[in-house]
């Protein structure tokens, strides 16, 4: 599996807004609509398509949070789309998203929150190194990997 | 009760975003946020928020684009949430429309285009002066406005 990340231009924004999850999942995230309407009106949040070859089969969206003296990354989404799950496609779409945001300097983690009881996301965040906060932002919990 | 547009900001897109047709009409419109999604790679089209007073109602969508290979002034979307259908404002936000479109320079005409069978946007576009064209633009009849005859 050879994933890469994309810019979302006006060539490829509709197959995002297509890329839906499983119904079911709506309520855990955002429509793809929705984050790329966000990402307008937010434009520190960047979002991304995941493509395997020719393929968009996740997403993800993130901003940067400059506290002054150290500045952070916050995933704020990723999703992967119904058809492609189960193949180990979200995993490799956040080991992307890492290394690509580890090549810019200056910042000195990464935080990505998830709600109480998604084992899933707790034990992907796990295994890529996110360790828990022990803190809970608007309700979720807080996992931070250094970089 | 005073219908204006305003400009979606950060402060209001989310609230755009939720507002909703009902069930049976919305194979007739996009939703918001999938049309304030296309305006951020179509810069050329404009997305509006439309108040009653104070209270974000409906959403309208216009702006530059080609038709039939043809570069014309059109109407993309236009939505009046559920709670508020039936009180007229959708025109009175259309009529406001119309008279900005009316302004640009070199703009003589408005064009749009309804999905089939919806009969209330039907009776509404006739309503404000819009005539068939016999076109079709992705499936959907186009209405045209001479904006020299309002």
């Amino acid at each position: 599996m050879n994933i890469e990340l994309r810019e979302i231009t006006r060539d490829n924004w509709r197959d995002c807004v297509r890329l839906k999850v499983a119904p079911g999942q709506e309520q855990f995230v955002a429509s793809n609509a929705v984050s790329l309407a966000q990402s307008k009106y937010e434009p520190e949040s960047v979002p991304l398509a995941a493509y395997d070859g020719d393929t968009m089969v996740a997403f993800v969206m993130y901003h940067p949070e400059d506290y002054g003296v150290s500045k952070l990354w916050y995933i704020e989404r990723l999703m992967v789309g119904q058809q492609f799950q189960g193949k180990g496609y979200g995993r490799a779409a956040m080991e992307a998203l890492i290394a690509h945001l580890r090549a810019v300097p200056g910042y000195s983690a990464i935080l990505i929150s998830f709600v109480p009881g998604n084992e899933a996301a707790q034990s992907l965040y796990a295994g890529l190194g996110f360790v828990d906060t022990g803190e809970i932002e608007d309700g979720e919990r807080v996992y931070r990997l250094a970089l | 009760m005073s219908i204006t547009l305003r400009e979606i900001t950060r402060d209001n897109f989310e609230e755009c975003c939720d507002l909703r047709v009902a069930d049976d009409q919305q194979e007739f419109v996009a939703s918001n946020a999938f049309s304030l999604a296309q305006s951020r790679y179509f810069p050329e089209l404009t997305p509006l928020a439309i108040y009653a007073d104070k209270m974000m109602i409906g959403f309208l969508l216009y702006g530059r684009d080609v038709w039939n290979g043809e570069s014309v002034w059109a109407l993309i979307e236009m939505m009046v949430d559920q709670r508020f259908q039936g009180k007229d404002y959708g025109r009175a936000a259309m009529e406001q429309l119309i008279e900005r479109v009316k302004a640009i320079s070199g703009c003589h005409a408005f064009y749009t285009s309804i999905v089939p069978g919806n009969t209330v946007a039907e009776k509404l576009y006739t309503k404000l002066g819009f005539k068939p064209t016999g076109q079709i633009w992705e499936g959907e009849p186009v209405l045209r406005l001479d904006l020299s005859q309002v």
